[in-house]
């Protein structure tokens, strides 16, 4: 065996405790994978299991012992270990069979990632002793609560409840805290990771002689679709534009890339202060806070129909972005100026680019993990970046112009909730049907549609990543500002407190 | 003194220091030449501004004519110099100025590979060097850095004489042909044009 094939990295953890988010920081960092299932909506990423070894191995092998080749119902004993001497050797030769069945090539690092290596995991070890072992933790009971609400775990257990996945999770756990008495290992602590606390991940990198890049991995862990169930999912999708068939919107980007355009790229900080302009309802009653920062010489940044809206209102935009992939969304382009630069996804309407043709347009790309980094690492032959950010065009939009340098951002129109009624400043006929929930926040009530609990939920979880990335300041008395607003009292309390 | 005999010089000296053959563009940039220009087997490639010359020694090696034109010999690798020696058909080596008109008429190809070159030419020279490659060859590919050059500053002079963004190029070579494919790969522009008598 080659060496690299006998050194793998190990990742255990129990399902639903964050292992596939932990296998694919690695496959990120440069290790191969070979062939996985792709994801679902409780696993939007995928679920990094090989599925060579997963099938041609693990189950096989728990299966022909007697035991449930899933994991799930009936589990070995805590101290399994079943192989005779002669079966201790098949480890070594199947998996590197397995392995290069896959594709794999000699001397490129590689992972394997399953909660089922907890079961079998002296057998893991005898074969492998030299193995990198990543342990994943989660908190105990949100793990559990994860594996309760998780549609395909309970396709596994039918009906089985609480007390089942409690017993389930701690099955797991307990012969994971036998493994750490033998194996050599790096805990990864994923509530501290989507958290944005990143030590654990970069210990665990650098333990398996990995290059640590943080802002790469900052950049591939998407807190917006942690502990979320499956409705929340949905409101992401459909706010990313995925509710067009993948199809077309893999069509649209193999389309647009081909329009010779310059792709927006990362720049060094700047001082320039710009205003982010949503089309929130009290973009109307701040109208007045904007013009007098317009005077001062601050930039205005349009998002969706909110370009015509200011220059009906006098004011022009020098930046406008859209994400949305929805051939509907042409129309905000109708009215081009030549003085705005056109920061248009790669994943739009290919009409967008049609109406913008002659203008200043950029394209830039985001991430749906629906196959669109194949066809963007083929045609820039790996030479572009994915804006990251969360569900909507204001988020987005703020993650976008802070790689072109901006840091100090006024927002505009960012209210996350209806305002007299309405949810936007003007007239937007797809949001006229949406159901309307209350949301509660720091004492007050406000009326949201599902897109907009989601983007305050994920601006939340934005604010705590990369919020010392910006200076912002929301404009307003929506959600957002309110939040924003009782978060700073909260702070300057506690520093009063503090000093004491 | 010209700027062709200053240019020369300024090159002659990049190349005799350490660190400048390191990094080559051009050798970097083949597969992208192979899977756009999709060139023939056999057929005929002028490299313009060979440089180390690795790219046109692996293109002469895959079964291509190259013909290599550069400001200064010097350039070359000594592994190169070696593979002349024993090759003297397939590869060719021709010390030119690629502003220089009548230099240049002679030389005709089916191709044209030429990889971080342009942002080296002197501004006002840059569409009579266009023009020059498109009289030269009908299909034309272009890898050009659209940032500053660090290694400039190691010799004292500016290596990279016209810094412009990706539609500036693109709309150069649109003046001499039609511009086939172009992409912006952030610090670079990378371009395949076709003369528009092929087109036609």
């Amino acid at each position: 065996m080659n060496i690299a094939i006998a050194n793998p990295i190990l990742i255990v953890g129990p399902a639903r405790s964050g292992t596939s988010m932990v296998a694919r920081l690695f496959n990120e960092a440069g290790v191969w994978k070979g062939t996985t299932n792709t994801g679902n909506d409780e696993n939007p990423f995928g679920f990094y299991e090989n599925n060579w070894i997963r099938d041609g191995f693990t189950k096989t092998f728990l299966g022909m012992s007697g035991y449930d080749p899933l994991g799930v119902e009936h589990l070995p004993p805590q101290d399994y270990y079943a192989l005779d001497r002669q079966s201790e050797m098949m480890l070594n030769p199947i998996i590197p069979q397995l392995l290069v069945n896959d594709g794999y090539k000699s001397n490129m690092p590689w992972f394997y990632k399953d909660a089922k290596l907890a079961l079998m995991w002296r057998h893991w070890h005898k074969a492998f002793p030299n193995a990198k072992w990543i342990v994943v933790k989660r908190d105990r009971e949100e793990n559990i609560k994860s594996c309760i609400r998780t549609e395909f775990m309970n396709e596994l257990a039918k009906d089985r409840g609480e007390e089942f996945w409690t017993n389930w999770v701690d099955a797991f756990l307990v012969r994971i805290e036998d493994l750490k008495q033998e194996v050599d290992y790096r805990e990864i602590n994923t509530d501290d990771i989507v958290n944005g606390d990143l030590i654990t991940l970069e210990n665990a990198i650098n333990f398996c002689g990995l290059k640590w890049n943080e802002i790469k991995a900052q950049s591939s862990i998407h807190p917006e679709v942690w502990g979320k169930d499956k409705k929340t999912m949905s409101r992401l999708k459909l706010n990313m534009g995925m509710n067009l068939p993948e199809s077309q919107l893999l069509d649209n980007i193999k389309s647009n890339i081909r329009r010779q355009l310059p792709q927006a790229k990362t720049y060094e900080k700047n001082n320039q202060r710009i205003a982010i302009v949503g089309g929130g309802p009290s973009l109307l009653s701040t109208l007045d806070e904007l013009k007098a920062q317009v005077k001062q010489g601050v930039k205005l940044v349009a998002v969706n129909n909110t370009h015509d809206w200011l220059i009906a209102h006098g004011l022009k935009p020098s930046v406008h972005i859209m994400v949305d992939a929805r051939p509907h969304n042409a129309r905000f382009v109708q009215n081009p100026i030549k003085t705005c630069k056109y920061m248009m996804a790669s994943q739009c309407d290919p009409s967008v680019f049609d109406t913008l043709e002659g203008y200043n347009t950029h394209i830039f790309h985001v991430a749906n993990e629906l196959g669109e980094k194949d066809i963007l690492d083929k045609y820039y032959f790996d030479k572009y970046f994915f804006v990251v950010g969360g569900s909507t065009v204001m988020l987005r939009g703020i993650w976008l112009m802070r790689m072109l340098g901006f840091t100090k951002m006024d927002l505009y129109g960012f209210d996350s909730c209806y305002m007299d009624g309405e949810h936007h400043a003007y007239e937007q006929v797809e949001n006229d049907e949406c159901e309307v929930r209350e949301l509660v926040c720091m004492g007050e009530t406000f009326q949201c549609a599902a897109w907009m609990a989601s983007q305050f939920d994920d601006f939340q979880h934005f604010i705590t990543n990369l919020g010392d990335k910006f200076e912002l300041n929301v404009h307003g008395n929506g959600l957002i500002a309110h939040m924003m607003n009782e978060g700073a009292k909260l702070l300057n309390d506690k520093t009063v407190t503090g000093g004491t | 003194m010209s700027t062709h005999t200053e240019e020369k010089e300024k090159y002659e000296k990049a190349w005799n220091t350490d660190g400048y053959r390191a990094h080559s563009p051009g050798e970097s940039s083949l597969k992208a030449f192979e899977e756009i220009a999709k060139p023939e087997e056999g057929s005929s490639i002028i490299d313009f501004g060979s440089g180390t010359a690795r790219a046109s020694l692996a293109l002469a090696q895959l079964g291509f004519r190259v013909q290599m034109l550069d400001i200064t010999e010097q350039s070359m690798d000594s592994e190169v110099e070696d593979y002349l020696v024993d090759n003297p058909v397939n590869l060719k080596f021709k010390e030119v100025n690629l502003w220089d008109t009548n230099s240049m008429f002679q030389y005709h190809a089916e191709y044209g590979y030429c990889c971080d070159v342009m942002e080296h030419i002197p501004t006002e020279y840059v569409m009579l060097v266009l023009n020059n490659i498109l009289a030269c060859t009908p299909r034309a590919f272009f890898y050009i850095c659209l940032v500053p050059d660090a290694f400039g500053q190691i010799i004292g002079k500016p290596l990279h004489l016209t810094v412009k963004p990706f539609l500036w190029w693109r709309e150069k070579l649109n003046e001499v042909a039609n511009v086939v494919d172009a992409r912006d790969l952030l610090h670079n522009g990378m371009y395949y044009v076709e003369s528009r008598e092929v087109q036609s």
